[in-house]
């Protein structure tokens, strides 16, 4: 039977399993995301509980090769960082993705450092949106879904001055048209220099997630984003407290 | 080990309980066919009688077969406190060890937005008009400190917000009889940061 040990590992979610167990997906460092039951934990455990929260890096101990492995321990490595509110819808969202878009025991090289950066950004109390657009970004990189920001389709260095369409899984094209095409984004060359060295200036906030989330719905598939739902209640709710 | 149809049912049956496998439901069954048949009758009727009549409580959504729960209809209880739970059995925790003389809304469930649960899920409307009544003072958010728990109980505090309720979480710390040397950090570090004058 495999055995891994000590291995450096975050979870992305974690449900309620028979009468004492949990069902965990959890992303390690070094294997990629896989599937965990963490026995009896519920009921006598309680400090491991405590432990086995999304969110919070771990090092996982677990036996077995399938589908789902079996966690024989758990250590925490730092302190369980806080996230609250919208910042925690945001951390459900970058964990939704995650479970979404990638495939269990299938490791990408840099994934585990993205989320850790994303998380760090998020609790750290880092802008959100550009936390988020970044992550983004590099998960698409990750995954081997990477966005051509270098270079237009000619080949020709972007020019921040100028308009491009963007069409999933090419590189941009100089645009001299106002609207964008079918299924394309119209951003500017400014833009998308900025999201290449990783900031996200005030005005290419709405175009950088606009490219981003149409990059990303190519992988997603039809089904919306729960966490997306999620945001859009309470964003729904805090515009109706600041109306009344 | 063949059993006749009828007592093979019944095993069956038994295994839907929580903690029941084939093992212990075998022993269940035997034991109310060998010694105790007139506690197997007064089982099977209450079960009957408890699935066919007990729905929700109208104002806290917890388990009664009356419109009213004893808690909510009872004229001693504190009409403007309100302790959020999740569960019913988190009802019977409080009541058994506290002296909270107020009433509860029972969520019957938490956020938990990867799983598909909303706020439309949990009766979140209902508690939003109970707010609107105007009675309720103060809101006591006692769902789980976990993640859902503080997802539920973030979410209730905004749908608060715009009523004129003092919106309280319960305390996190240390566990009674606890050691500081095996706490997991998380709970060490909220005790930490809200610890109080003595």
């Amino acid at each position: 039977m495999r055995r891994v040990a000590q291995q450096p590992a975050y979870i992305l979610h974690n449900r309620a399993y028979r009468n004492t167990s949990l069902l965990i997906d959890a992303l390690t460092r070094d294997y990629g995301r896989i599937g965990l039951v963490a026995r009896g934990v519920r009921s006598s455990n309680a400090a491991r509980r405590a432990r086995l929260q999304a969110f919070r890096e771990l090092r996982l101990s677990y036996t077995g090769g399938g589908e789902l492995k079996n966690l024989s321990d758990v250590e925490e490595i730092a302190p369980a960082p806080s996230l609250h509110g919208e910042v925690l819808a945001c951390g459900y969202y970058v964990n939704e993705l995650l479970l979404r878009l990638t495939l269990k025991d299938d490791p990408h090289d840099g994934l585990f450092d993205t989320y850790r950066h994303a998380l760090a950004g998020l609790s750290g109390g880092a802008d959100i949106e550009t936390t988020l657009r970044v992550f983004e970004l590099r998960l698409l990189e990750c995954l081997g879904y990477g966005l051509v920001l270098d270079r237009d389709d000619q080949g020709e260095s972007l020019d921040p001055a100028r308009y491009y369409q963007y069409v999933t899984d090419a590189a941009p094209v100089a645009s001299s048209t106002p609207l964008p095409e079918r299924g394309a984004c119209r951003v500017r060359g400014a833009c998308l220099i900025a999201l290449r060295e990783g900031r996200l200036p005030e005005n290419c906030r709405a175009e950088a997630k606009q490219l981003l989330q149409t990059a990303l719905q190519a992988h997603l598939g039809n089904k919306s984003l729960r966490s997306r739902e999620f945001m859009a209640d309470l964003r729904r709710l805090r515009d109706r407290g600041d109306g009344s | 080990m063949r059993y006749s149809p009828l007592l093979a049912e019944l095993i069956q049956a038994l295994q839907c309980l929580p903690g029941v496998g084939a093992k212990s439901a075998q022993r269940m069954a035997f034991h109310l066919l060998e010694r105790d048949r007139r506690g197997g009758e007064r089982l099977a009727a209450g079960l009957s009688e408890a699935l066919a009549r007990i729905g929700h409580c109208r104002l806290c959504r917890n388990f009664s077969e009356l419109e009213l729960c004893p808690v909510c209809d009872s004229g001693q209880r504190d009409d403007t406190q309100l302790c959020v739970v999740e569960t019913p059995a988190d009802v019977a925790a409080i009541e058994q060890s506290t002296h909270y003389g107020g009433k509860y809304f029972v969520l019957m469930g938490r956020l938990s937005p990867l799983d598909g649960i909303g706020p439309s899920e949990l009766g979140l409307d209902h508690l939003d008009q109970r707010l609107a009544g105007g009675v309720v003072r103060e809101l006591i958010l006692a769902t789980n400190p976990t993640l859902e728990g503080e997802a539920t109980s973030h979410y209730i505090g905004e749908l608060a917000g715009r009523y004129d309720v003092r919106v309280m979480r319960l305390a996190q710390g240390v566990p009674l009889g606890g050691e500081l040397e095996y706490l997991d950090s998380g709970t060490l570090a909220h005790a930490f940061t809200q610890r109080r004058e003595l």
